[in-house]
């Protein structure tokens, strides 16, 4: 897997991205997608998933640590801690379910609201499943609206046809990188604070780590 | 023959014997490992058919079938996806026949479900027994509904006796070999029911330790699903008809038949028809085909058996309705066994051994998590180090371990060997031994990541690839048989008010976000335009299959009350259809939402009053220690100074010591050469007084020549005048003259 063993860093920055939204909008196979570009039929997921991707998006190499949380409601008692230290949050819905386009302004910006602990962390709002153009019933002009409404990028893509995919998470980088405040965050030589709960203990593990 | 007996042959090259998906990265090692898993598989058969051998040979089991029939005989009963197949084949069946010999639709629809139910062979009685026990061990103090249930089933023998023969009738193709099973087992039941009390002298099963080692090695396939159900009690229970009657309203929905049968007697509840909001029904749905995608088993048939299942359990137990994770374990149960046997032991899995897991809250859930943290920490304080360091909380992977008990985490034989050991135990002790085990067995890999993301996703791909069951299981038992129930117990207790705090925090905070963020959005649109809010209530209702009654929204969840206030107020002025109410309405709303933004934006204030006064006390803090810092530098600076003035005076000192010593060189040297000085001064006077002395000398001759010279002058005088004299007697006067000249140079 990714167990990286060279002593440099191999990366100029670490970026921890979150996947939020309605249980079947497509998270996971948004992610699947992007980290090995493949589409396959899912199991739902149970708590949290992560996945590990090496990426070079403008002209800097960088690691992107991606979370993938469960959709479904009551899951989310267990997920508040994860948007803790995410420089990027995707929210996602299903252009073909308006449910879970509404429950993001009801449901979700709220669970940003109470739990991201990052006042300039990038939002970017994801409209997946376009490829079933015919059942679509949330307009692409509703998610512009919301995005501006909220402050956040906004893509419409599908993980099945890869439409658009890439593109979702390099506009989010590129703006993560335009963003001095995160960058500091993400920069390889902290970059294992990012993550930080606790405050280390004061001889934390130097033998193991280099 | 063996082989047989595994379920599913597997067909194609990505799933293993029992169907199931492997993945790619694993293919290798799953194939590896495959010859392994069968040599095991024959042991355990082995094993178990000697030890029910000898089980029905000491104890007089009332069988007069032997356990090496049990296993040989391919008997409908048998083994897992066959089984599950039979049953669906006997439902099919049996649908026929009920059409032939009764053509209401009902009664056929009865007929399909009861036969989803199969009794666990004799041959385990013992076991069903000695399990049975614990149910009913635990049962009695709660007097729960089950309690009740199984009063009813006690009081309604006849009609139980009645529905048999009725099914025995239609259907004896099938039921001609259980039907023994069926009596046997009623007496059974009747048994343990009548002998409560007989039951609490806490039986003695001399052979429950050698079991317990049976199964830490392994359920044989054939067995497995009839041994879960023993495990888990199913045969006690059991309510007859319950499954049924749960799953009623759907029959009746979908066949517009109206009249439901109400009479049925001894029901733990009446499932209450379609007035149910069923809000886990679409999630139910979206997980179907998301169950164990591409199963062979799992086709149409197995689906809609999935869905009923779900369906049942989630009127059963409305507390917990549908958690994603159940699809899985429905899933896997019904590869096992029929149908209502899945139920009643998906029921005794998250009623009793996950109770308080999968509910809205899933408290227990996290307080499992802060157990096993602790845990984790005692066991493994290395590994816990650097994932502390890292930044990594042991939950976020623990966490869908426990809650998915394992399905989908590890590779499927270790499991379903873990759920081998859980069920027996009769509670959630293997999953804290399993996840130390894979600690034990993956910590040292993971102490080497060096970010967040590589320790996680590298402690995922490890335990995916835990092929070795055997080895899994042995560590987890063996290696911490000191974690056990008591232990559990105190920490759940110890960590469960944090979670419930944490919990109340939450919904604290969602709420005041609800009163203000939502409604304050909903003023927005509304004093743009007012119509927005009928709309859009209606079209939730619409939504909700309930537009047309009002007072349904009360029956909604509470805590929308305000939300639920409205709707009912707009739903009010839509059947009132009064002009002055309805303005009365929209003022009122006005003021409502008015109201609601002032404690919206209060609560605004107050939240950012209160992370002011964090910053404020952080920054306090900080400056405390600046200035003591500052204070202890000042110190430090001072302390420098003094010792720096020191050595300048000391150098000072030096330096003038060294100027002294250079002063004394001088003047000794001044002294030395006025001594010099002083001596030649003194030969000078020497030499002065020499030559003196000489010019003295030389003076005295000088006298001396002069007055030989004079001596001499008068001499020649005196001879001058004796010849003057001589010449002129008469003239002595000149030479007087001329002495008289002389004496005035004397």
């Amino acid at each position: 897997m990714d167990s990286s063993s060279s002593s440099q860093p191999e990366f100029d920055y670490l970026f921890k991205l979150l996947l939020i939204g309605d249980s079947g909008v497509g998270k996971s196979s948004l992610l699947l997608r992007f980290t090995s570009d493949s589409f396959d039929d899912l199991s739902p997921t149970i708590g949290v998933d992560f996945k590990v991707k090496m990426v070079t998006i403008g002209g800097k190499k960088l690691k992107l640590a991606i979370w993938d949380t469960a959709g479904q409601e009551r899951f989310r008692t267990l997920t508040s801690s994860y948007y803790r230290g995410a420089q990027g949050i995707i929210m996602v819905y299903d252009v073909t379910r308006r449910e879970t386009f509404s429950n993001l302004a009801d449901v979700w910006a709220k669970e940003i609201d109470l739990y991201s602990t990052n006042q300039d962390c990038i939002k970017m709002l994801v409209g997946n499943k376009v490829d079933k153009e015919s059942e679509r019933v949330v307009t692409k002009k509703e998610g512009i609206d919301f995005a501006r409404e909220y402050g956040c990028l906004f893509l419409e893509c599908s993980a099945k046809t890869r439409v658009n995919v890439e593109q979702c998470f390099e506009e989010l980088v590129l703006k993560i990188l335009d963003t001095p405040s995160l960058l500091a965050e993400g920069s390889a030589g902290v970059e294992r604070n990012i993550f930080k709960q606790k405050p280390p203990q004061a001889d934390a593990s130097t033998s193991s780590c280099c | 023959m063996r082989e047989k007996s595994l379920p599913v042959i597997s067909s194609e090259q990505k799933r293993d014997a029992y169907g199931f998906a492997v993945r790619p990265q694993h293919l290798q090692r799953y194939r590896e490992y495959a010859k392994i898993y069968k040599e095991e598989e024959e042991e355990r058969s082995e094993q178990w058919k000697n030890f029910f051998q000898r089980l029905a040979e000491s104890a007089l089991v009332s069988s007069n079938e032997s356990w090496a029939e049990d296993i040989d005989a391919d008997t409908p009963n048998d083994a897992g996806n066959d089984c599950d197949r039979n049953g669906l084949d006997r439902c099919d069946g049996s649908e026929e026949v009920g059409a032939e010999k009764e053509p209401v639709e009902k009664e056929k629809a009865k007929i399909h479900r009861t036969n989803t139910w199969s009794q666990i062979r004799p041959s385990l009685a013992a076991i069903v027994q000695l399990m049975s026990h614990r149910v009913k061990k635990r049962k009695s103090p709660s007097c729960n509904e089950q309690e009740s249930g199984r009063t009813g089933n006690r009081l309604a023998p006849i009609e139980e006796v009645a529905r048999h023969s009725k099914e025995e009738e239609s259907e004896e193709e099938f039921y001609d070999m259980d039907r023994s099973d069926v009596v046997q087992e009623d007496a059974a039941s009747g048994d343990g029911g009548n002998a409560d009390s007989a039951a609490k002298q806490e039986p003695f099963f001399p052979w429950k330790e050698e079991l317990e080692c049976l199964v830490r090695g392994g359920v044989p396939m054939a067995l497995r699903g009839e041994l879960w159900q023993a495990f888990v009690g199913v045969t006690a229970r059991r309510v007859e008809g319950y499954y049924d009657d749960l799953l009623a309203p759907d029959t009746d929905t979908d066949e517009s038949d109206a009249s439901l049968p109400n009479d049925t007697v001894g029901m733990p509840k009446r499932p209450r028809g379609g007035c149910v909001p069923e809000k886990w029904k679409t999630q139910i749905e979206k997980d179907l085909p998301r169950t164990f995608p591409g199963h062979p088993a799992l086709d149409d048939d197995g689906r809609n058996a999935l869905r009923r299942l779900l369906t049942a359990y989630a009127r059963h137990n409305p507390s917990v309705g549908y958690c994603q994770a159940m699809n899985f374990f429905g899933g896997l149960l019904l590869l096992l066994m029929p149908e209502e046997n899945a139920f009643w032991t998906l029921l005794g899995i998250i009623d009793d051994y996950f109770d308080g897991y999968y509910s809205e809250e899933m408290i227990e859930s996290q307080v499992d998590q802060l157990v096993l943290e602790e845990l984790v920490h005692e066991k493994f304080p290395k590994l816990v180090h650097h994932l502390d360091y890292l930044g990594v909380q042991v939950a976020w992977v623990t966490g869908p371990w426990f809650l998915s008990i394992f399905t989908n985490m590890l590779p499927w034989e270790s499991v379903l060997r873990i759920w081998d050991v859980l069920l027996f135990d009769g509670n959630r002790v293997m999953l804290f031994r399993a996840a130390l085990a894979l600690m034990e067995l993956y910590g040292p890999a993971v102490v080497t990541t060096k970010d967040a993301g590589d320790a996680v996703t590298l402690l995922q791909s490890l335990a995916g690839s835990t092929f070795d069951s055997s080895q899994l299981v042995l560590t987890a038992c063996m290696g911490y048989q000191a974690v056990d129930e008591t232990i559990l117990k105190e920490l759940r207790k110890k960590h469960r008010p944090a979670v419930i705090a944490a919990m109340e925090e939450r919904s604290r905070g969602l709420n005041s976000w609800k009163d203000s963020k939502g409604l304050a959005s909903k003023l927005y649109s509304f004093k743009h335009d007012p119509g927005s809010i009928l709309t859009e209530t209606n079209s939730a209702d619409v939504s909700d299959d309930m537009q047309t009654n009002g007072e349904l929204h009360s029956l909604k969840s509470g805590s929308t009350d305000i939300e639920g206030y409205l709707n009912s107020l707009t739903v009010d002025t839509e059947t009132d259809s009064l002009p002055d109410l309805k303005e009365q309405v929209t003022w009122l709303k006005v003021e409502l939402c008015n109201l609601l933004e002032e404690k919206r934006s209060a609560v605004l204030r107050a939240e950012e009053l209160e992370t002011a006064f964090m910053e404020m006390v952080k920054q306090d803090n900080r400056r405390l220690l600046s200035a003591k810092v500052e204070q202890l530098e000042k110190e430090v600076s001072e302390l420098r100074q003094v010792l720096a003035d020191k050595q300048e005076q000391e150098r000072a000192i030096i330096q003038v010591l060294m100027r002294m010593e250079q002063e004394q060189k001088l003047t000794e040297d001044a002294r030395i050469s006025a001594e010099q000085d002083a001596a030649a001064q003194k030969y000078a006077a020497h030499v002065l007084q020499e030559k003196y002395e000489e010019a003295t000398s030389a003076l005295a001759q000088m006298e001396k020549r002069t007055v030989m010279a004079e001596t001499m002058l008068e001499a020649t005088l005196q001879y001058q005048s004796g010849q003057v004299k001589a010449q002129q007697p008469h003239s002595p006067r000149p030479f007087k003259s001329c002495l008289s000249m002389h004496p005035p140079g004397k």
